[in-house]
């Protein structure tokens, strides 16, 4: 089987279960829904070559599933019916983001996907510390300064 | 193959427009991370550019892990002062 054909199984598994995550009310559902989405495209990637990226949303996800699943527990599966009004709109909004984008990537070239192009870990860190260093620089303040801000942010006041 | 992310992220702002939670907004931030990342992915794969996408990917991947952060913090703090998580809500994080 080739690489392309496994890519678009995983692919289909990861649309039907975001679709899922997206428009289920219950929020045990949705956890696991975000969790299978997560798997089906991290092994999406690792059928393109991209090894680390794929373990690394593997790991990701699953953090994310079980965090998601641990708040919905503490807050109470605190659920609301879904106005026909409100899904009509995003309806129109998504064909309309469809179309628009569908005319953006015509003219982008579709050749055939050869995942063995990568240089691999040690690619990847030396592009990391070479070529998009101040993308590394960034992202890592943006991180430590989600958390000093989670930590103000849920703090309990004294007073 | 691109499409596939670009539906996830289409599905991601459409679950942002429905729910009304901050739980619904961290399922709808993960599923536009996921879109964008396959984005770049791919698009590094067919441009034949594949480390620099996978690269975006992992960064893409983190600074969702950031604002997933910061979404639980604001529905700790909401679920404190309010006993709800409702978006409507939120209106001032103080008393």
């Amino acid at each position: 089987m080739e690489d392309s054909t496994i890519f678009w199984i995983f692919g289909v598994f990861a649309l039907i279960s975001a679709v899922l995550a997206s428009f289920s009310s219950n929020y045990k559902l949705a956890g696991l829904a975000i969790w299978i989405c997560s798997f089906a495209m991290g092994s999406a990637y690792i059928t393109l070559g991209a090894e680390f990226l794929g373990f690394m949303q593997w790991i990701v996800g699953t953090v994310v599933a079980a965090s998601f699943l641990f708040y919905s527990i503490v807050f109470g599966f605190e659920e609301q019916k879904l106005k026909w009004t409100s899904v009509l709109a995003a309806g129109v909004l998504s064909a309309l983001m469809v179309f628009y984008v569908q005319q953006g990537i015509q003219g982008m070239p579709m050749v055939h996907v050869d995942a063995q192009g990568s240089e691999g870990l040690s690619g990847l860190g030396e592009a990391m510390l070479s070529r998009h260093f101040l993308a590394y620089l960034v992202s890592s303040v943006i991180m430590l300064l989600a958390i000093m801000g989670a930590g103000v942010t849920s703090r309990v006041d004294e007073r | 193959m691109i499409l596939i992310g670009i539906a996830l992220g289409i599905l991601g702002l459409l679950c942002l427009m429905i729910k009304k939670t901050l739980l619904g907004v961290v399922i709808g931030v993960q599923l536009i991370t996921f879109g964008s990342g396959a984005v770049f992915v791919l698009s590094g794969v067919l441009a034949g550019a594949h480390d620099d996408g996978h690269l975006f990917g992992v960064f893409i991947l983190l600074n969702g892990v950031a604002q997933i952060v910061v979404c639980y913090a604001l529905a700790t703090r909401l679920y404190y002062q309010k006993k709800t998580i409702r978006i409507d809500e939120l209106r001032s994080l103080k008393h």
